[in-house]
């Protein structure tokens, strides 16, 4: 097997081999990822994370270590504890190890603590809440224009109707207006005379 | 990245093949693990050589067996001005020997004809 030959052709040309990697990950990856944590957290010393997680700095010293070899669970589920961190051990297809290898990067292996996700949640709630209510008031709001458009067209169209009633009855005064001016003249000259008010009956 | 010897010879290969799947495991993850730390100047990965072999670096590789650890060194040193380490040699320390023996003494020499006189290549792969 060739030191060029990529992870999976070494992966496939033995069993041995992949046995091997999966020990060589358990034994460095995890020293490799608390290392990577514990140079992300400015001013943290391994006293620090030790005090943090309840153990003597030389057990983290250790477990810090990449060739150590002999890290336990207890140790790995107290650091977890130190940083705020969750630990998950669990089995995967080569296909994953093998991804998250290639990807292995002391950037890649960082992770929030859980004040730092909780506290990203909770604005991301705040902001779902505030979106939600925005959205109920916008849809009370345009149904409410809608209703009042509603309204004023209807108001409009009335007005419209008047309109035109008020442009009829002037257009009818002014083509009745000779007559009307007559009847009124009529009027005016019967109500002191009975030739008047014959006049007045013959014209009706 | 790996060192040619004048004559074309690969021994940081040579020194891969002739290892147990177990050493070639950890020495592939160890590879990774450098590639993937920013800030190697304090690192617990790497030990420079001093006296004679000042200027060669060894990467520090603890391998447990059954009853022992063995002492894994693949060798190498730093492109000056460059980020780039590479790998020239490996051997087994046991002791004040090495397995093969005369390993730093011949990667000494190496890096002195490549930084001297130009000599040997420096050929880029990835694992």
């Amino acid at each position: 097997m060739s030191i060029i030959s990529n992870l999976w052709e070494k992966f496939a040309k033995s069993k041995k081999y992949r046995e091997e990697f999966v020990a060589a990950q358990a034994k460095r990856g995890i020293p490799f990822q608390a290392r990577a944590l514990l140079k992300a957290r400015r001013g943290w010393t391994q006293q620090t994370l030790a005090e943090k997680s309840g153990l003597t700095q030389g057990v983290v010293s250790r477990a810090l270590n990449p060739n150590y070899g002999n890290l336990t669970l207890n140790t790995i589920v107290r650091i977890a504890a130190g940083f705020d961190v969750a630990f998950i051990g669990m089995f995967v297809p080569f296909s994953e190890l093998e991804r998250w290898f290639q990807n292995m990067s002391e950037e890649s292996v960082q992770v929030a603590t859980f004040e730092e996700e909780n506290a990203r949640r909770q604005s991301q709630t705040f902001a779902e809440g505030a979106g939600l209510a925005f959205s109920r008031i916008w849809k009370s709001v345009t149904r409410e224009l809608s209703r009042r458009q509603v309204a004023t067209e209807g108001l409009q169209s009335e007005i419209g109707a008047m309109r035109g009633i008020r442009a009829a009855k002037a257009a009818c005064e002014s083509e009745y207006e000779p007559e009307f001016a007559s009847l009124d003249g009529l009027h005016q000259a019967s109500a002191g005379s009975g030739r008047g008010a014959a006049a007045l009956a013959a014209t009706q | 990245m790996d060192y040619h010897t004048p004559a074309g010879i690969n021994l940081i290969n040579e020194w891969y093949e002739s290892q147990a799947e177990k050493i070639q495991a950890e020495f592939d993850f160890v590879i990774q693990e450098i590639l993937g730390t920013v800030d190697l100047t304090d690192s617990e990965l790497f030990k420079p050589m001093i006296r004679q072999h000042s200027g060669l670096w060894e990467i520090v590789l603890e391998v447990h067996e059954a009853r022992r650890k063995r002492q894994i060194r693949p060798i190498g040193f730093w492109d000056y001005g460059e980020r780039d380490f590479i790998l020239v040699d490996g051997c087994e320390k046991a002791g004040r020997f090495t397995i093969p023996p005369g390993v730093f003494d011949n990667a000494s020499n190496l890096l002195g004809l490549f930084f001297h006189e130009g000599r040997g290549t420096v050929n880029e792969h990835h694992i």
